[in-house]
Parts: C-alpha cells; sequence; structure tokens
C-alpha cells in the first residue's frame, strides 16, 4: 500500500466510523468530502465500509416502518386497502426481524399528555417477552400483576407465555413467538401482527364486539372462545363457543363460525366455515421447503447438507438477568391452519436430526396447547452435552414420558397440562442456554406410540 | 390510491433496501428517513405505472434517486453532508442489490469468528442501539476506549468481508 492511500485510509476509516455513529464535525464533513472527491479508491472503501455497517444493522436491529406512515395513516377514508396496508408494514415485522431503521427524530413534547388508564393486567406469564406501551416505552420486565394501558406484547423465544386479563375478565392468551396489539377504549380492540393467541371473551356491550385484526381477516367477538393463528397470507379462527363473523378483507366477503368450527382467511381458501379436523399423531418438519414461522435462520440444502435451521441468539434483558445471557434457539411450528392438529399420545416420541459445533447440554421442548387453543404448558427435557460429538450430525429420539413441565411454569402448575399427552402441539423447540454451540436442526419427527415401541 | 396486496409487499419488503440506498448517498439518518417518506409516497401515488412481475427494486431506486435530488435543493448546503461532486460519484454505484445479500452472508461468518467479548460489544451497539455513554457504562469502560474498541472491529469486520469478497471473486 503506498505512504499516500495509507494516509487517506486511515483518515477515511477514522471519519466512516465517526459518520455512523453521527459524531461528525463541519471539520470532519469537509475532509471526507476532500478524500471522496480525490481518490476513487476511497469511494469504493467508503461503499465497503457504509456494506458492513448496513448488514450489522441489518443482523441485529429491531425492524422499524415507520418510513410507511405517511402511507399506512393519512386521513381516514372508507376504504379497506388503507387498513391492510397498515397491517401489511405491521405483520412484515415478523418477516424482516434482522431489519434496521433508525427511530427518526421525535418532536419535542409540547405538554404533558394526560394519564393513560390501565385496561388491564397480566394474569401470568413466563419466557421472554417485551412490552411496548404508551409514548413507545419498552418493558422487558412484566411481572404478573402488573397493570398495563394497552399496547404491544411480542414473545421473543418458543418458550414465551403471556396471560393478559381485561377488566371486564376477559382472557386472551399468546405463546411462543407471537406479536399483539392490544387496546380498550370502550370497545377492545386486538390486532394479531405475528403467530397466534386464543382468548376466552364475556359478553362484550352491544354494539361495541371486540374487534380482531390481522393482515387478512378481521373478527368481531361477542363473548366467546375462539383462537387465531396468522401467517403472512392466510389468518385461521378457531371457534371453541358461541360464534365469531369473520371477514376476509381482500373481498370483504364475511360469515358466521359457529362453535366447533373454522375458517381461513386468504386468498386461495374459501371463507366457509368447516369442522374442526379430526387430530393426527404423526408429523414431520419439512424444512427442505422452507421455513414457516417459528425461530431459526433457514439455510437450503446445498452441498451434502440438507435444509436446516441454524439456532439464532435472544440476550435476555438486564432486569430479568443481571448477566444478560442469551438463549439459542430454534422452533418449528407443528399444528398449522392447513392440516389436522397434532396430538401427543403416551409413549409419543420426538426424534430431532441436527449437529453442533461445540457439544453443550440442550433443552428439547414442545408448547402444548389444549382443544380451545388455551396454553397448556410447555414441557421438555434436557439431554446433556455428552451425547452429541463436535460438528457431527447427531439423531436423538426423545420419549415424551420423560418430558417434563418447564421449571419456569411451576407457580401457575395447577392450571397447566399435568402432562403432554392428549394435547395440541403447538411447536416443537430445542435451544442452548447462554453459549452459542452453533445448534442446527435438519428435521424434527413426531412418532406415534406404534411406531415408537417396534 | 388503492394499491393492490402484491405492490403492499414489494413496498414493505423494499423499505431496508430503500433506506440503506438513500442513507449512503446523504449519509444522515434523518435525512434519510424523511426521503424514503417521500420515496414512499410517490411509489404509492405512481403504484399503477409498476407492472407486477418486473424489477420492483430497480424502480423504487430510480424513484428514491430523484427524491434524493428534489430533497438536495430544498435544503441548506450547510445541512448536507456530501457535496454535489462527491454525491454524484458515490450515486453511480451498480450491483448494489445484489451486493448487500452477498456482504451479509460473508458477515456473519465473520461475526462468528469474533470473541465473545466483541461480538457483545457490537450487539450492544446494532441491537441494542445503545449511544457510546450507555455501552460504555455497561461494559465498564471509558466512552473514548468503546469508540475506539468499535471502530476497530468494524475495519476488522470490513478487512474479513472484503477478503472473503476478495477469495470468491478469484
Amino acid at each position: 500500500m503506498s505512504e499516500k492511500k495509507q494516509i487517506w485510509q486511515d483518515g477515511l476509516d477514522t471519519l466512516l466510523a465517526r459518520l455512523v455513529d453521527e459524531e461528525l464535525s463541519t471539520t470532519d464533513t469537509k475532509r471526507l468530502n476532500e478524500i471522496l472527491s480525490d481518490n476513487p479508491a476511497a469511494r469504493d472503501h467508503y461503499h465497503v465500509y457504509m456494506d458492513v455497517h448496513e448488514a450489522l444493522q441489518e443482523q441485529f436491529s429491531i425492524p422499524d416502518f415507520t418510513a410507511l406512515d405517511k402511507v399506512v395513516t393519512p386521513e381516514p377514508e372508507p376504504s379497506y386497502r388503507r387498513p391492510i396496508l397498515a397491517m401489511a408494514a405491521l405483520v412484515m415485522i415478523g418477516f424482516f426481524i434482522n431489519f434496521l431503521v433508525r427511530e427518526p427524530a421525535q418532536p419535542p413534547v409540547a405538554e404533558k399528555r394526560a394519564e393513560v388508564e390501565p385496561i388491564a393486567k397480566v394474569r401470568s406469564l413466563s419466557g421472554s417477552l417485551i412490552y411496548t406501551g404508551d409514548r413507545g416505552i419498552v418493558r422487558k420486565d412484566l411481572k404478573e400483576g402488573d397493570s398495563l394501558e394497552g399496547g404491544t406484547i411480542e414473545g421473543m423465544t418458543p418458550d414465551a407465555w403471556f396471560e393478559l386479563e381485561f377488566f371486564d375478565g376477559s382472557i386472551v392468551m399468546i405463546s411462543g413467538n407471537s406479536m399483539l396489539t392490544f387496546s380498550d377504549d370502550g370497545q377492545k380492540k386486538l390486532r394479531l401482527k405475528e403467530g397466534g393467541f386464543s382468548a376466552n371473551v364475556n359478553p362484550q356491550p352491544k354494539d361495541k364486539p371486540m374487534l380482531v385484526s390481522t393482515r387478512t381477516a378481521l373478527f368481531e367477538v361477542m363473548g366467546t372462545r375462539f383462537s387465531v393463528d396468522t401467517e403472512p397470507t392466510a389468518a385461521t379462527l378457531r371457534v371453541s363457543e358461541g360464534r365469531v363473523r369473520a371477514t376476509r378483507l381482500s373481498d370483504n366477503l364475511s360469515v358466521e363460525v359457529p362453535a366447533k368450527h373454522r375458517v381461513v382467511a386468504s386468498q386461495d381458501h374459501e371463507l366457509t366455515p368447516e369442522r374442526l379436523p379430526d387430530s393426527i399423531s404423526i408429523w414431520e418438519s419439512r424444512l427442505e421447503r422452507g421455513a414457516k414461522g417459528g425461530n431459526g435462520d433457514w439455510v437450503p440444502a446445498q452441498g451434502g447438507e440438507p435444509a436446516h435451521l441454524r439456532a439464532i441468539p435472544y440476550t435476555i434483558d438486564a432486569k430479568i438477568d443481571a448477566q444478560q445471557r442469551t438463549i439459542y434457539t430454534i422452533s418449528t411450528i407443528v399444528s398449522r391452519k392447513d392440516s389436522p392438529p397434532v396430538i401427543l399420545k403416551s409413549g409419543s416420541r420426538i426424534r430431532v436430526q441436527g449437529k453442533m459445533d461445540t457439544p453443550h447440554a440442550i433443552w428439547f421442548g414442545v408448547t402444548l396447547r389444549s382443544a380451545d387453543g388455551d396454553f397448556a404448558g410447555h414441557f421438555q427435557i434436557i439431554v446433556p452435552a455428552e451425547r452429541f460429538q463436535p460438528g457431527e450430525t447427531f439423531d436423538v429420539t426423545l420419549n415424551t414420558e420423560e418430558y417434563h413441565l418447564d421449571p419456569s411454569l411451576k407457580k401457575w402448575a395447577a392450571g397447566l397440562a399435568k402432562n403432554p399427552f392428549g394435547l395440541k402441539v403447538g411447536s416443537v423447540w430445542c435451544h442452548s442456554l447462554w453459549d452459542s454451540v452453533g445448534l442446527q436442526v435438519s428435521k424434527m419427527e413426531i412418532l406415534a406410540p406404534e411406531e415408537s415401541n417396534e | 390510491m388503492e394499491l393492490s396486496d402484491e405492490f403492499i409487499l414489494e413496498l414493505t419488503q423494499a423499505q431496508q433496501r430503500l433506506l440503506s440506498y438513500i442513507y449512503r448517498r446523504v449519509a444522515n439518518r434523518d435525512q434519510a428517513m424523511e426521503i424514503l417518506q417521500q420515496t414512499n409516497l410517490v411509489l404509492c401515488h405512481k403504484a399503477d405505472d409498476f407492472k407486477l412481475g418486473t424489477n420492483f427494486a430497480a424502480w423504487s431506486s430510480t424513484v428514491a434517486h430523484y427524491q434524493i435530488l428534489s430533497y438536495r435543493t430544498s435544503l441548506s448546503r450547510d445541512r448536507l453532508v456530501f457535496t454535489d461532486e462527491v454525491m454524484m460519484f458515490i450515486d453511480d454505484r451498480e450491483n448494489e442489490s445484489e451486493m448487500r445479500e452477498e456482504v451479509l452472508s460473508h458477515l456473519r461468518f465473520c461475526l462468528k469468528a469474533m470473541s465473545s467479548d466483541n461480538q457483545i460489544l457490537i450487539k450492544l451497539r446494532y441491537a441494542g442501539e445503545l449511544s457510546m455513554e450507555q455501552i460504555a457504562t455497561k461494559v465498564g469502560k471509558k466512552v473514548g476506549a468503546v469508540r475506539v474498541k468499535l471502530h476497530r472491529l468494524r475495519r476488522s469486520l470490513r478487512d474479513c468481508v472484503q477478503n472473503r469478497l476478495q477469495e470468491k471473486q478469484a
């Protein structure tokens, strides 16, 4: 490297660091322009630096679609397209979890805002959750009994679980990687941005049904038990008791969904209530077809390596874990809208194939739901590091009889399942605690008891 | 403004790419956000001009390009980071979209090769979006030391990514 290049390169690196950290002075700006103007190589250098900076943002930061605000929340119009657009922006947050956009500068608050009244309280919770409340204040330290004024609750890991009780006694619950916004200004409004939730709703005031919106559908609830799961192009409503009116937003078509029925609101599915399907007891992940929902960084098959999910990190907030340790987690959704619910039976076994760079104890688990869609518990088993070899594929078959309730749910054990059998499997998952060990999974299966006895 | 679902998806998916495109041309995050908002509005107004299946990335970048030029004319010189000449030089870059994916995949590899302490520092800056002062408090070091360390880490990541890109080309 020539001496001249060395000089501008060192200077440029420092200037670029200040630029991305927003600490560029007027003198720095002038010098930056001189270097970039005089040296074509410096411009390449600039682009490479920005490539890395933006890739870091994309890799780590929380998505923000505020630049769509002007498009999605202008003056009210009686159009169903606008809510679709708004919801698309919000739902896409789930898709682009690695995206970065910094919050735009906010104008100073001119006057103190009125205190916001709480509308609900936290009934129970576990796992990693983030709550964004009034004025965008983010909390990761929710506790049982906390009063909330409305906002967005987000389950960050497969083992997350959150139950909210409105002041009229209606209960909503999310589990796993889900994101739900809730409000109550005399009429309860929920917006499911990602994942799923279930609810047990007490009778609502006349003409003010609970409104549940997803990107593709709007559900009006007067008082009933039901669950909703959403995907980018579809929302599935399952009604256990009572009736719910479902409206598909793309064509405004509505149907009444009675108890023990479900409806799928999507472009490629007829909007007709169907009886809830019978259950099955076998299942396998088909990762070669891509990853739908769940947690993990999907990698397609390449070379001799099958398609797989790589564990992704979630760092626990300092208020919950002073050491701010990280869980490295993988999960896949099992019971989906387009297939019968998968039920664990006594004797069912769970088979997981994968690999890890460094042997480490792994937590294998399932998230279970009752037939109504209510959260029924996380059951898990810990497999010691000795069962794994560095860099070699592993193939473990786990006996669900040995699974036990997640100890963090002990406080609520009385209201949860005593064992994992006879319950719907929401998701299967695995994770390593605190250490990134290069965990990846290429296949997960639920084997029926008769197969396991062979 | 009647927008199809497909258009909405394209637009939403394009947000990060467009922000990156604009940011590196104006080098100011708040200005980039303002331009992105304007770009989104123009894209929605011109939605009928876009034919599904054609290149949304190229079309939206062109719109963003003109929004940048328009925005620059509306600001006083002292609020712009780059001169017109430098902006023109920087604007002249091909294959930006393709590069993003490639750089991201190399970056993941390079991050993995870092020590866990260094990874934590990078995460605090990017995932936590903490200020230098906040990071310094968290890791128990002086602000200057954190600034220098982050500078070195970015440089080392850049070198790693660049080496891998060059290896691939070779």
